[in-house]
């Protein structure tokens, strides 16, 4: 066996989304707090800069035959960003690479030419939903991008499941020593 | 005990049978309970051989380019469910 025969990414141009593609320096908009009291007739949102990765099911995004209208993201930070706290230390990416640290996931840097891109990290806790039609929009018109491959993009999909399923014991059963 | 002559499989409440009192104590009470010999108490706090760490998060997010928009919020109603195609007619 080869790993030459397991690429990570692919490089693709296009309106096709897929899960595990990869949207750089998309917005997400947050709206403001007082939108939730009352109906407006314009406020001011938030924008925000993210590079984002699709978690919703490719099947659920074939086009024509679409069964969603929103997507379901994840950001991706890039690895030189944290810069602070436990990820920013080598111990804390390795942590994250084997998986102990279950609201992270950490992906391959990509080598691909005019696509190099360094070690990502996702992180599960910023969950964002852009609609279908503004992601086809965007992913036709922002050239040559990025998509997770099998089987690195359902190990993806499986981690952010283990992670959005946790169950908390109140009560565990004691270590046995 | 077999299985189907235990009270709840009879319909017996909870409250009925004494010894299927729902547990109410307190780890803490827990770990006051006596343990017979050769068991180690309850360790009610994260050990060092604990990996997983269930609650590291960033809560300052990376800094990136940010701003604000203006929008026209236009009510639309309620938004209606994608619909399903029956299989059978796939």
């Amino acid at each position: 066996m080869t790993l030459t025969a397991y690429p990570w990414y692919e490089a693709l141009q296009g309106d096709d989304v897929e899960q595990g593609d990869l949207l750089e320096t998309c917005p997400i908009f947050l709206p403001p707090e007082d939108l939730a009291d009352e109906t407006l007739a314009s406020a001011t949102f938030r924008w925000e800069e993210r590079d984002l990765i699709v978690l919703s099911q490719s099947c659920d995004l074939v086009k024509g035959r679409e069964k969603v209208t929103d997507v379901l993201l994840c950001a991706a930070w890039r690895r030189s960003e944290l810069t602070e706290g436990y990820l920013a230390t080598s111990k804390g990416m390795e942590d994250a690479r084997r998986g102990n640290l279950p609201g992270f996931h950490v992906l391959a840097a990509c080598s691909l030419p005019g696509l190099e891109r360094e070690i990502r990290v996702v992180d599960f806790r910023r969950v964002y939903s852009l609609p279908l039609a503004f992601l086809r929009r965007r992913s036709a018109t922002s050239g040559k991008r990025l998509r997770l491959l099998p089987p690195y993009r359902e190990h993806l999909s499986q981690a952010f499941a283990r992670f959005f399923m946790r169950v908390g014991l109140p009560v565990d059963v004691p270590p046995f020593k | 005990m077999v299985w189907n002559e235990h009270p709840l499989s009879r319909g017996t409440s909870l409250e009925e049978d004494p010894e299927m009192a729902i547990e109410t104590r307190t780890p803490e009470q827990l770990a006051s309970v006596p343990l017979p010999n050769g068991v180690q108490p309850l360790a009610v706090t994260k050990g060092p051989d604990e990996v997983l760490d269930w609650d590291l998060c960033l809560p300052t997010p990376p800094p990136r380019p940010r701003g604000t928009i203006e929008v026209q919020l236009i009510p639309a109603g309620r938004s209606r469910p994608v619909p399903v195609a029956d299989p059978d007619l796939a």
